[in-house]
């Protein structure tokens, strides 16, 4: 019955201290700040709004940074 | 594309400077303020290494923490920007920041600038209409919002400096590692680069030649 007791005293401690791995949510809250808006980068021409052409965009400059993949 | 960040390779840096340049220029920052430096460490002793330094665009960013106006805010893409028409350039951002990243204008720069303090933008602008004259004069050029990266990262001839999503620098520099053939066994390998297909492998295309 004690053993029980101590087991499950583990597991709940466990528990608790495996809380502090999880990571923080990094969610994006607008109102918080005092900042007047900023428009997001694909609002405005080029991109005109079209998020998914601006995202290619810069994801084919991201990877291109990988000479490994550009040069072979 | 949620976490926009800089990685700086230590064993790639030459210290050449090119990043802090592209930066002044591209920005067209006065006088007396910095966004980008270069850090040597152990200067002038065998294995010395330098890092590019600038503002990390942290997760939990701790000027945005101590700002008094909160002035502050994180753009969908996970930068970290300032609103120069709510700071009173109070400088605590500057003590708050562990890297040093805002800075506050001094000399004959400090009216130019507004007395506001100035930090790197990831080349995203700030608040306002983007790649309009108002933007370029408070924040410098808006990149982003042209599809392109940081001129710092673009400009490093070595790619020491990397900038982008979180995963796509993660993959990068464990590619680069496993070419390297050592720095796998550094701590928080897996922590920062999970268990990829090339880390669960062990695969190392180049092993470390042996004197």
């Amino acid at each position: 019955m004690c053993n029980r007791k101590i087991v499950a005293l583990f597991c709940g401690l466990t528990g608790l201290l495996l809380t502090a791995c999880t990571e923080k949510p990094q969610t994006y809250t607008p109102g918080v700040s005092t900042a007047a808006s900023d428009p997001p980068p694909y609002a405005t021409p080029p991109f005109a709004g079209n998020r998914s052409a601006w995202e290619a965009a810069v994801s084919t400059r991201m990877k291109g940074q990988n000479e490994y993949v550009r040069v072979q | 594309m949620a976490r926009m960040k800089f990685v700086c390779d230590a064993e790639r840096c030459i210290n050449c400077n090119g990043c802090v340049t592209a930066c002044k220029n591209e920005h067209e920052v006065p006088w007396g303020i910095q966004r980008r430096r270069v850090v040597t460490l152990n200067e002038g002793q065998p294995g010395e290494k330098s890092i590019s330094v600038a503002c990390m665009h942290c997760s939990d960013a701790p000027c945005m923490a101590v700002c008094p106006t909160n002035c502050f805010y994180r753009t969908e893409e996970g930068l970290v920007l300032h609103d120069k028409d709510k700071c009173i350039g109070c400088g605590y951002c500057f003590y708050a920041c562990p890297f040093g990243a805002p800075q506050f204008p001094n000399g004959a720069s400090a009216f130019a600038a507004r007395g506001k303090m100035d930090k790197c933008t990831f080349c995203a602008g700030g608040p306002g209409e983007n790649g309009s004259e108002e933007e370029l004069k408070k924040y410098g050029r808006n990149r982003l919002a042209e599809g392109k990266l940081p001129l710092c990262a673009e400009m490093c001839s070595t790619k020491a400096l990397i900038a982008g999503d979180a995963e796509v620098l993660s993959d990068i520099m464990r590619e680069r590692v496993l070419r390297r053939g050592y720095g796998a066994e550094l701590w928080g390998w897996r922590v920062a680069y999970g268990d990829g297909k090339q880390a669960q492998r062990g695969q190392r295309v180049h092993a470390p030649e042996k004197p």
